[in-house]
């Protein structure tokens, strides 16, 4: 098992009055699997995909990553997880609108310290990986949406990690564009990547080995 | 870059505008205190006493030894006699009015410059008149007759309406001096437009505290801009495993705010236009927009990690 989450617990206060939103949640992904997590607004779906990616700590539960435990009570054991292991993608792309291309997909290899003649190199791969080769120099604001979100594949690709994390991918964009970027997904979790989507969309979910659930059920 | 580069230029500007103003209103109001120079004693000293009814010499008293000078002035433009003041010893606040009957039995020190055309008192030493060259001649002519006599501890007191006129005069005195080997040292008292303002303090204060409102108002809100314009960059930051994006954000701040500050500095330095009270609002300037700074990034503490 690449990624496990066990007896996840998530609670946030909203008006001023504790709100569970995780309880008890168990979830597992294999390596090379595509995980669709559906569920209806407010379920916690974008909460278990950031407890999943480190970006948010779960208040008592367990992350596994390959059979090794990462102490979420550890803000750095979780920036190093996340670093390492986790690429993420989310429905607004969040590329940087002032910087090119090239620079947006530097930004993950900047922080691993990986040299300029390196992240060239893996920049240039990362786009044809998309299919974007030869728009190093473009500015996310010249590109259709389907484009900026395969930019911010490439750049949740470049630091090669097992694990890529995506929040609703597909949201900001015409069926065209979604077919696009789900297959380029698909193709990444062929070559052995965990990719982990979650979405609202049937059709998109469909498109992946499995489908997990989750109900919405708070307890104030 | 480009964006820092603008937010550097646009705190740059910003500080130097709101420091030469809020400077501007200070020293209106401050000037009964401020003088560029210290006070020496054996200076000859150079007062601009700028249409203000009097002149408050209690600060020459606190910021020197002197403790017997003598201060020469004029009264009103269309008295045909001058009044004096003289005075050894103890003081606080000198009218420019003394009793036209007061005898001034010429051992005293200093030397009398009036605005009236009439200079046929004798005890006149120098004459500088609102006209500017036939002033100046006579200022020569009797300065110069009679320099010698004067005390190095002298206060040349020129009544002039304009700033701009008081400094031709301090030429003429300036060279005078050069002259004889007496050091002069200007020191500005009070200004016509402080003198218009004199009675409405609260005024001022108003503006100033209005000014600082505005100018910390605007501070916040470039701030804000810059953080929301930068929100996207702290946040894939964090997502792609940034250790302290937070530090980040607020090394960012402080880099730009010291840049912006530092330049002020540097203008100052450059344009030789440098004081203690321009320093200060330039301190306190800064210390405004790393406050603002720092109150923006209170509501914003969790942002980065709004995904």
């Amino acid at each position: 098992m690449l990624l496990e989450l066990i007896d996840i617990h998530k609670s946030y206060k909203i008006h001023g009055r504790k709100t569970e939103i995780l309880s008890g949640i168990s979830f597992s992904a294999e390596k090379g699997e595509m995980i669709a997590i559906m569920g209806e607004s407010g379920a916690g779906k974008s909460t278990l995909l950031n407890i999943a990616g480190g970006i948010l700590r779960a208040d008592s539960g367990k992350l596994i990553y390959d059979s090794d435990e990462i102490n979420i009570a550890s803000k750095k054991e979780l920036d190093l997880y996340r670093r390492e292991h986790i690429g993420f993608i989310v429905q607004d792309f969040a590329l940087i609108s002032d910087r090119d291309v090239e620079e947006n997909i530097a930004i993950p290899l900047r922080i691993r310290k990986i040299n300029r003649s390196q992240r060239s190199i893996i920049i240039s791969q990362a786009l044809m990986e998309v299919g974007l080769k030869g728009e190093e120099k473009t500015y996310p604001c010249m590109m259709s949406g389907g484009e900026q979100q395969r930019v911010a594949i490439a750049r949740a690709l470049a630091t090669d990690p097992d694990i890529i994390l995506a929040d609703e991918p597909t949201g900001s964009l015409d069926s065209e564009n979604a077919d696009n970027v789900l297959n380029l997904l698909r193709m990444v979790c062929e070559k052995g990547k965990t990719v982990i989507i979650v979405t609202h969309d049937k059709e998109v979910a469909s498109r992946c080995n499995r489908i997990v659930k989750i109900e919405r059920r708070r307890r104030d | 870059m480009k964006k820092k580069i603008i937010l550097f230029l646009y705190f740059s500007v910003i500080s130097y505008i709101v420091i030469n103003v809020s400077g501007y209103v200070e020293k209106l109001h401050l000037n009964d205190n401020y003088s560029e120079r210290p006070i020496m004693t054996d200076s000859v000293f150079f007062v601009i006493n700028s249409e203000s009814e009097y002149v408050d010499l209690s600060f020459i008293k606190e910021n020197s030894d002197i403790d017997d000078f003598t201060l020469l002035s004029t009264d009103e433009e269309d008295q045909q006699k001058y009044h004096v003041i003289f005075s050894k010893g103890e003081y606080d606040v000198f009218y420019g009015k003394l009793p036209k009957n007061w005898d001034f039995d010429g051992t005293e020190q200093g030397a009398i410059i009036g605005k009236s055309r009439d200079i046929s008192d004798t005890r006149i030493i120098a004459y500088i008149d609102d006209d500017g060259v036939y002033a100046r001649e006579h200022a020569v002519f009797l300065l110069d007759a009679q320099i010698s006599d004067v005390a190095t501890n002298a206060i040349f007191v020129i009544a002039s309406g304009k700033e701009e006129k008081a400094e031709k005069n301090y030429e003429v005195f300036s060279e005078l001096c050069k002259n004889h080997g007496i050091e002069m040292v200007p020191v500005y008292m009070q200004s016509a437009i402080f003198g218009k303002y004199s009675e409405n303090e609260p005024v001022l204060y108003l503006i100033v505290a209005v000014l600082w409102a505005v100018i910390l108002f605007m501070a916040f809100v470039s701030s804000h801009l810059w953080f929301v314009s930068n929100k996207n960059y702290y946040r894939v930051l964090y997502m792609f495993g940034h250790e302290h994006p937070y530090i980040r954000v607020l090394a960012d701040f402080v880099l730009i705010s010291t840049l912006a500050y530092i330049s002020q500095v540097v203008i100052y330095l450059l344009l030789s236009d440098y004081s203690i009270f321009l320093l200060k609002n330039s301190i306190l300037f800064s210390t405004g927009v790393f406050y603002s700074q720092y109150l923006v990034l209170l509501h914003y503490p969790k942002c980065y990690r709004m995904l």
